[in-house]
């Protein structure tokens, strides 16, 4: 086949995945916003009755909320991190799964941004953790990493969107060319006049490097502030100095098998098996499994020197961990982000899809699971007994988180629909 | 080559045993600080091969042979600490041993762990040489074996200075600092080649100054983690140790030193694109780096532990004439 009609049948195949959907996606899609409503719902509810209707209560004020903000703020950090650091790495592999991991990160942060305004109860004061002149004289608390966190994340938020954009421009071109109608408007609007010149890409490319230059760090120290919000206290499992590069590492874990869990059944239903091929997977469960050994020596770090160290409440609160209340938890947690991810050592099934996406799906268990143990375990049981007490999700909490999961995937799939799921320009440079 | 660096471990092993004997206990903690350094040029040089190994990183293969052949010198380190556990009393644990600090056990597992890095080098420069596919196990055990190493020089060596103060990010510090300091080295033997030989070498020494820069920042971002963590957490007694290397002089100044050869200077250096292929540039760089590693280890250890200065400087040069000696000779293997 030559080049030219192998971008002719790459540019169809790929813009083909934007036309009619098909039953199975209708499907996929009414259950998502099934769930998404059920989420919606159980909000209004608890706008209705007040926090009190959650299970949070003193001395575990944190529980599946703030667990969910870190789980999906975790996913979006490592969308931006895996398509950048594969670029700037000159990972070839990554146009298989750069679109996708970049709009993960964006629905992600969306979703991640809601459970703050969640957990306040009262979400029409959201605007109170912004700082801005009033006639109260009142301020916002800089030294607390809550207000590090709202603007860490907007500003994530800002670069992951931009950088998404600017990676789609010149498949919206390519868009605008082959679409006919509204799309064909649409795409025009948004692709800003790209032509293709010799001067646009070189000032494309420019651009595209230095984003990618800038998300990177921007990502590892956005992550890190959200670690800080427990690693600043002095609860007992919470204020450790590994939290930080633990954290980013974890989200990276977690994106990872997120991006698995989502174009693992994307390249069957779209079929783009020939763009998206078993190497290309291979590659990324070789960073499943390097992430899953960074997070598992941080479980191991944690847990030895907390007996090192010969601190009774170190020693008490990691006690806790493994044989207290939440113990099934806890070992279903090390089970999926420390044992299970190990099998991936070997090569055969590295390269089964169906392994991988059943793999991802217990990666993505084992790091909710993660952030649970963490934020409940520790204030569950602080330094005094008096102050000691458990913690168990109610409905509403459950009802929204389920509708966190409706939401990401909901807007994903109307993601697939709506832009090129496949870098399209890129592929074409890397088999020129 | 092989023979000539094993030569030149053993002799340098030999030697420190003379300094260590010449002086009597009275060295301190110099020798640790002599090994931890050059242990981690040469431990990360060759994590940073077996990491490009396994990533399947081109870029790096004009010099992979080369920075491999370096493993023989990875014997010498559980010998010298072997000697250096003669002076095990700079310790204050010592006097009241618990289960994991307990003199035997403590040389017995770091010896081990040292041993196993060198084992598991030589098993993969074996393999690799045959063209044997279990040169991949082999080079997966070695980067085990470099972070568990690693992690535990951190832990023991210096980190129990002041049992039992903890810091968890200690471990994964030093084995970051380790590959930083491989690639500072690398840059140094690709720039020397690159004279020779530019269009081969020019490349990889684009991309490991490229790496200097990028650990640059991560080496700030493990610093800051660490040190905003025990600042504003404010538990006495974890901010005494962090008090005694920033607010009481000389070890004050020695710390801004270290924060500004690591990470300000190599990355205001290295900023610009041009830089990144001078040599100039390139040598303060990655000779800032090495420095600032050297005065943070004394940072670390000085506060709670003697080191000698003479015997310090004599056991520096001992052990880096074979590493330099390897290192910048004449290439006498054909590149792999």
């Amino acid at each position: 086949m030559s080049l030219g009609t192998y971008f002719d049948q790459l540019e169809h195949d790929v813009l083909a995945a934007m036309r009619k959907p098909s039953k199975l996606y209708w499907a996929a899609l009414a259950v998502s916003a099934a769930a998404f409503a059920l989420g919606l719902g159980c909000w209004g509810w608890q706008i209705y009755e007040g926090l009190g209707m959650a299970g949070i209560r003193s001395p575990v004020g944190w529980g599946v909320y703030i667990t969910d903000f870190v789980f999906w703020v975790g996913i979006a950090h490592s969308g931006t991190l895996i398509s950048a650091v594969l670029f700037l790495f000159r990972a070839k592999f990554r146009c298989s799964f750069n679109r996708s991991a970049e709009a993960m990160t964006v629905i992600a942060v969306m979703t991640a941004g809601l459970f703050p305004l969640i957990h306040l109860g009262r979400c029409w004061f959201f605007y109170w953790l912004m700082p801005y002149p009033n006639q109260r004289h009142l301020w916002v608390n800089f030294r607390s990493p809550l207000i590090w966190d709202v603007f860490a994340v907007s500003t994530y938020f800002t670069i992951s969107a931009v950088f998404f954009f600017v990676g789609l421009i010149p498949d919206l071109a390519i868009a605008r060319r082959r679409f006919t109608g509204w799309r064909h408007w649409v795409f025009r609007i948004l692709s800003l006049g790209w032509q293709g010149t010799a001067e646009q890409w070189k000032h494309y490319a420019w651009l595209y490097m230095f984003l990618a230059a800038f998300a990177t760090p921007l990502v590892i120290s956005v992550h890190s502030v959200v670690s800080w919000d427990f690693a600043m206290s002095v609860i007992p499992g919470w204020h450790t100095t590994i939290f930080a590069p633990y954290f980013v590492a974890g989200a990276i874990f977690s994106g990872t098998a997120m991006v698995i869990t989502l174009v693992v059944p994307m390249r069957r239903i779209l079929g783009l098996d020939t763009y998206i091929t078993v190497d290309h997977f291979e590659a990324i469960a070789k960073i499943l499994l390097f992430t899953s050994l960074i997070v598992s020596y941080s479980y191991i770090v944690e847990f030895v020197l907390a007996w090192y160290s010969g601190n009774p409440f170190e020693i008490a609160h990691f006690s806790f961990r493994a044989v207290g209340d939440y113990r099934y938890l806890y070992w279903l947690m090390l089970f999926c982000n420390g044992l299970l991810p190990l099998t991936l050592f070997v090569k055969r099934l590295r390269r089964n899809l169906k392994y991988l996406f059943v793999l991802s799906l217990f990666v993505n268990v084992g790091m909710w699971l993660e952030r649970f143990v963490i934020i409940v375990t520790s204030l569950a049981r602080d330094f005094d007994p008096y102050n000691w007490g458990n913690y168990a999700p109610r409905f509403g909490e459950i009802g929204i988180t389920i509708g966190s999961f409706g939401m990401f995937f909901m807007l994903f799939l109307i993601f697939t629909k709506m832009l090129p799921v496949l870098a399209i320009a890129e592929v074409k440079e890397h088999s020129s | 080559m092989s023979k000539r660096v094993t030569t030149l471990a053993a002799a340098a092993v030999i030697l420190a045993l003379v300094v260590e004997w010449a002086f009597r206990g009275a060295s301190g903690m110099a020798l640790v600080v002599a090994v931890l350094f050059w242990a981690a040029i040469c431990q990360g040089m060759v994590a940073l091969a077996a990491a490009a190994d396994l990533s399947g990183a081109r870029w790096f293969l004009p010099l992979r042979g080369h920075l491999m052949g370096i493993y023989p010198l990875l014997f010498a380190f559980p010998a010298l600490f072997l000697v250096f556990s003669a002076n095990l009393s700079v310790y204050p644990w010592l006097g009241h041993p618990t289960r994991w600090l307990e003199p035997n056990f403590f040389v017995i597992r770091n010896v081990a762990l040292l041993l196993l890095t060198a084992v598991a080098a030589h098993l993969w420069a074996g393999a690799d040489r045959r063209g044997a596919r279990s040169a991949k196990v082999y080079c997966t055990l070695y980067l085990f074996s470099f972070v568990v190493t690693q992690s535990l020089m951190a832990f023991d060596w210096v980190m129990s200075l002041e049992a039992p103060w903890i810091n968890t990010l200690f471990g994964a510090y030093f084995f970051i600092e380790a590959l930083y300091l491989g690639i500072a080295a690398t840059a140094l033997v690709a720039l020397l080649r690159a004279r020779r030989d530019p269009a081969r070498y020019r490349p990889v020494l684009v991309d490991a100054t490229k790496l200097i820069f990028g650990f640059a920042l991560l080496w700030a971002g493990q610093i800051f983690a660490q040190y905003l963590t025990i600042w504003y957490g404010n538990i006495p007694e974890e901010v005494g140790y962090v008090y005694k290397r920033v607010a009481v002089q000389p070890y004050g100044a020695m710390a801004v030193f270290v924060l500004l050869a690591m990470f300000v200077l190599p990355f205001g250096i290295l900023v610009a694109r041009a830089a990144k292929t001078r040599p100039g540039p390139i040598i303060a760089a990655a000779g800032l780096v090495m420095a600032g590693y050297v005065v943070e280890k004394l940072v670390f250890i000085l506060p709670a532990a003697p080191v000698h200065p003479v015997a310090l400087a004599l056991e520096f040069v001992i052990l880096g004439v074979p590493v330099a000696g390897y290192l910048f000779a004449r290439p006498d293997v054909p590149p792999s």
